[in-house]
């Protein structure tokens, strides 16, 4: 299996904050990778550094074999994307959904952007009445359909997720997460997903990276995970408050 | 009807085109909730309709003097009296609509653009674009919008042109400082990151995403701003830098009454009259719009 990214003693700081230290992984070639920890950890800004958003970093980052500057030449758009955390805030809210999904095809001279557009409103299980729409006339979870259509009509290989789920009801999350997977097995997608949420990981990845403190301090299986098979005290914490909060929603 | 109706509110429009009308529709609607923003509008229709069909609604030539007919008080035949050279009042009014517009339209295409170039540009790109671009901003801002305009008017020369060039040399400072204001809030914003992401350049951003977003509100404040342009209009024709005689512009059709104030009223009344009412309509719709264009 070839490895779609490798990252290798990437450090991110902002001013005096240490932000990420030292972190390494490798993702191969149509698996999923989750990267979980509590809001602080540093864990999104891994993201944002290897998405390109985020320019200052140092370390070294390979992607599809390719190790890549800060500045990303726009071929690397077409091969990674990204679905942002909240899509309240993703979507323009004085463009439609039409115009969202237009301006990639346009900026990266696709053509027949109508076909293309139909087709991603499509793959996302929305149908053609919602292509005209304004933002605020979407629900939450169609919105962040419309977000993963705007990531998709590029046909990216590896897709970056920012807790795609965190914003929705836990109805629509489950909904979202199936999508993704559907996406996943259809498209043969390389993901990394970023959460505090271990079920959520649990959900698509098979592989998890536990974070704190800027640092990865545990990466394992879900397999081994959900056997116990954990050395780290901070992961077993995690786990247990993952098991808690389940058992608290399904107590309810 | 309902069918047109029924088209507008759609929750699923079929083109984009419907899509547009829409949104159209649902700002007329929130603009129509709002009777003072309605009694703007009308105001401005009125002023619209008065500078399209003056020929037609004055009563008398605006610029034909009789001399035997000077400052006559109004009547059945001169409604608002004649001025010191015996012309029409309400006939000058009625095209001074004309002067009054082309000033606002000419103040407006040079300084809404400007303020908006300079305003998103030095926004997004912060650092030393926004510094430079700023500092220049504070220096027009720093003076007096009639003082500096005065200053203008004096080196260019009087005459209407010149006048809109000095107004709209003093006005764009604000629009571009809330242009950057706009700029700062959505540069940073999840929807721009996603442009960004799929290998937009800087130009098509600030233009086609960012631009958008601030438009709005600098709607708003042009049409806010309209009393004021009118008003250092009207004091540029009153200190007899603006409109040249025999022009029918009310800000020199008030300086001219001025002498008469005492006596003969009507001849600043009217003009200053016609000012007030113009400015107040701009204002209520302005502030009309502001809530109407807000609402995401």
């Amino acid at each position: 299996m070839n490895d779609a990214i490798t990252v290798s003693g990437l450090d991110v700081r902002f001013g005096a904050s240490h932000v990420v230290k030292d972190v390494r992984f490798t993702v191969g070639e149509g698996e999923s990778y989750g990267i979980v920890g509590e809001s602080g950890s540093g864990k999104s800004t891994i993201l944002r550094a290897l998405s390109g958003l985020n320019r200052e970093w140092s370390g070294s980052i390979t992607i599809a074999g390719e190790p890549q500057k800060a500045k990303r030449p726009p071929a690397f758009y077409r091969q990674v994307q990204m679905v942002f955390q909240d899509p309240y805030g993703s979507l323009h809210p004085r463009m439609t959904v039409d115009a969202t999904l237009a301006e990639p095809v346009a900026i990266h001279g696709l053509g027949d952007a109508d076909n293309r557009i139909n087709r991603a409103l499509a793959d996302v299980g929305l149908d053609g009445g919602f292509r005209f729409r304004y933002p605020h006339q979407l629900s939450g979870g169609q919105r962040q359909r419309v977000a993963i259509a705007r990531a998709l009509i590029l046909e990216p290989s590896i897709l970056l997720l920012d807790e795609p789920t965190s914003a929705l009801d836990v109805s629509i999350q489950a909904e979202v997460l199936n999508l993704l997977s559907d996406l996943k097995g259809a498209r043969g997608l390389t993901l990394v997903l970023v959460s505090h949420n271990l079920a959520v990981v649990g959900h698509l990845c098979g592989r998890v990276a536990v974070m704190k403190e800027g640092q990865i301090v545990e990466e394992a299986t879900l397999d081994a995970i959900r056997s116990g098979d954990i050395h780290e005290a901070y992961t077993r914490d995690l786990v247990a408050a993952s098991r808690r909060a389940h058992g608290a929603i399904t107590a309810c | 009807m309902s069918g047109l109706y029924a088209y507008l509110t759609s929750e699923a429009p079929a083109s984009r085109g419907q899509a547009r009308l829409a949104q159209a529709y649902r700002r007329w609607l929130a603009l129509k909730a709002n009777p003072l923003a309605l009694t703007g509008l009308a105001i401005v229709v009125i002023l619209l309709l008065a500078a399209a069909f003056a020929p037609l609604i004055a009563t008398h030539d605006p610029l034909a003097q009789n001399l035997d007919q000077r400052l006559l008080a109004p009547s059945a035949k001169n409604w608002f009296g004649t001025d010191a050279l015996g012309r029409d009042i309400f006939s000058r009014i009625v095209h001074g609509t004309r002067v009054t517009l082309v000033i606002v339209l000419l103040v407006v295409i040079s300084v809404g653009p400007i303020g908006l170039l300079i305003g998103t540009v030095s926004g997004y790109f912060g650092g030393w674009t926004d510094r430079v671009l700023m500092r220049v901003t504070d220096i027009f801002l720093a003076f007096p919008r009639l003082v500096l305009a005065l200053a203008f008017v004096a080196v260019l020369g009087p005459g209407i042109e010149n006048a809109c060039i000095a107004i709209a040399l003093t006005a764009w400072p604000p629009y571009a400082r809330v242009a950057r204001a706009e700029t700062m809030v959505v540069r940073n914003s999840d929807y721009i990151a996603a442009v960004r992401l799929q290998g937009a350049s800087n130009t098509r951003i600030v233009l086609k995403h960012i631009m958008p977003v601030c438009i709005p509100s600098l709607i708003v404040r042009t049409t806010l701003d309209m009393a004021g342009i009118i008003l250092t209009a009207a004091g540029l024709g009153f200190l007899g830098l603006g409109a040249q005689p025999p022009m029918p512009e009310w800000g020199a059709m008030i300086a001219n009454g001025r002498e008469y104030i005492f006596d003969q009223w009507w001849v600043a009344t009217f003009p200053g009259l016609a000012i007030c009412l113009v400015a107040l309509g701009f204002n209520l719709l302005g502030d009309g719009l502001r809530d109407v264009l807000d609402a995401r």
